[in-house]
């Protein structure tokens, strides 16, 4: 039987509307790739709602400092490992959520 | 000599030319998913003045398929706008073997062909030539740095895994027409 596995790196796009409060987020600003976030910490993040808006220009500066300690500046997936390809995707949603949801408001139904 | 070069020069070009099979499928509006796009046009002039072919791409049921439409006119405006006429156009589908009869219309173009392909960042492409993103929520276009943008989806299958991706093209310039670049891809 053909073993199937699907990953489905999209599920996360769809929870744009729940807003659920959140501890605040603590990283090392120090460099290096085992100084960034964990792939746990980045995942517990939750976005889009407007109250994430007014700080977007520091979440996607948070997100990239973390892609950027990781090293994965402009890389594409399919060069990744699993594990660095899970990071990578979870980041770049959090960051594209965030863009898409706060300069275009009539796209998420705001709360 | 030179009728051997002429022959040889014919048919390389027959050989680049990308040939499909003109279905008998023609088009409704219902069945389309999204608003025609990645035109591209040949005009030739006709007895009746201007003969317009028009291709172009329609997303049907998350699927981008390639339609044809001929149109006749005095001037190229008025045959390509008959050409545009969806409920005209025809489903092209690629020549295979399998699909081949003998009373089958093959029609052969040098206009580039547009295929749905895996892509990279930074790969300037026509926007059908990504998939549509899957969830319906995740379809419309939206705004970033004053430029047009939508998310894709690409499917790889590895070894016997299915990946899906997705990414984000943007538009490169106003043409509503025009390429697109990608921009992002996780």
């Amino acid at each position: 039987m053909t073993r199937l596995l699907i990953v489905l790196l999209l599920a996360g796009c769809a929870n744009t509307s729940t807003y659920q409060p959140r501890e605040p987020i603590y990283y090392s600003a120090t460099p290096g790739r085992d100084r960034a976030m964990s792939y746990q910490q980045l995942a517990n993040i939750r976005v889009v709602d407007a109250r994430d808006c007014p700080r977007i220009d520091s979440m996607i500066a948070m997100i990239d400092e973390q892609l950027a300690l990781k090293g994965f500046t402009n890389d594409n997936p399919e060069d990744l490992n699993a594990e660095d390809r899970r990071y990578n995707s979870t980041a770049r949603i959090i960051k594209w959520s965030l863009i898409i949801g706060c300069n275009n408001p009539e796209r998420y139904s705001k709360k | 000599m030179k009728k051997l070069l002429v022959v040889i020069l014919l048919l390389s070009g027959v050989a680049h030319s990308e040939c499909y099979m003109r279905s008998s499928t023609r088009i409704t509006r219902s069945q389309i998913w999204e608003q025609p796009t990645d035109f591209q046009r040949l005009v030739v002039p006709d007895t009746r003045g201007q003969k317009c072919v028009l291709r172009y791409r329609v997303n049907i049921r998350l699927d981008w398929q390639t339609v044809e439409g001929v149109g006749y006119g005095r001037t190229e405006a008025e045959a390509c706008s008959q050409a545009m006429d969806l409920s005209k156009g025809y489903l092209l589908v690629e020549a295979t073997p399998k699909t081949v009869r003998a009373d089958s219309q093959m029609v052969c173009s040098d206009l580039p062909e547009i295929r749905v392909h895996p892509v990279r960042i930074g790969d300037v492409i026509w926007q059908s030539e990504v998939d549509v993103h899957p969830m319906p929520e995740e379809r419309p276009y939206f705004w970033y740095k004053r430029t047009q943008c939508r998310l894709f989806a690409e499917r790889d299958h590895k070894e016997q895994n299915l990946m899906i991706y997705q990414g984000v093209i943007c538009k490169m310039d106003s043409d509503r027409n025009g390429k697109w670049r990608v921009v992002d891809k996780y």
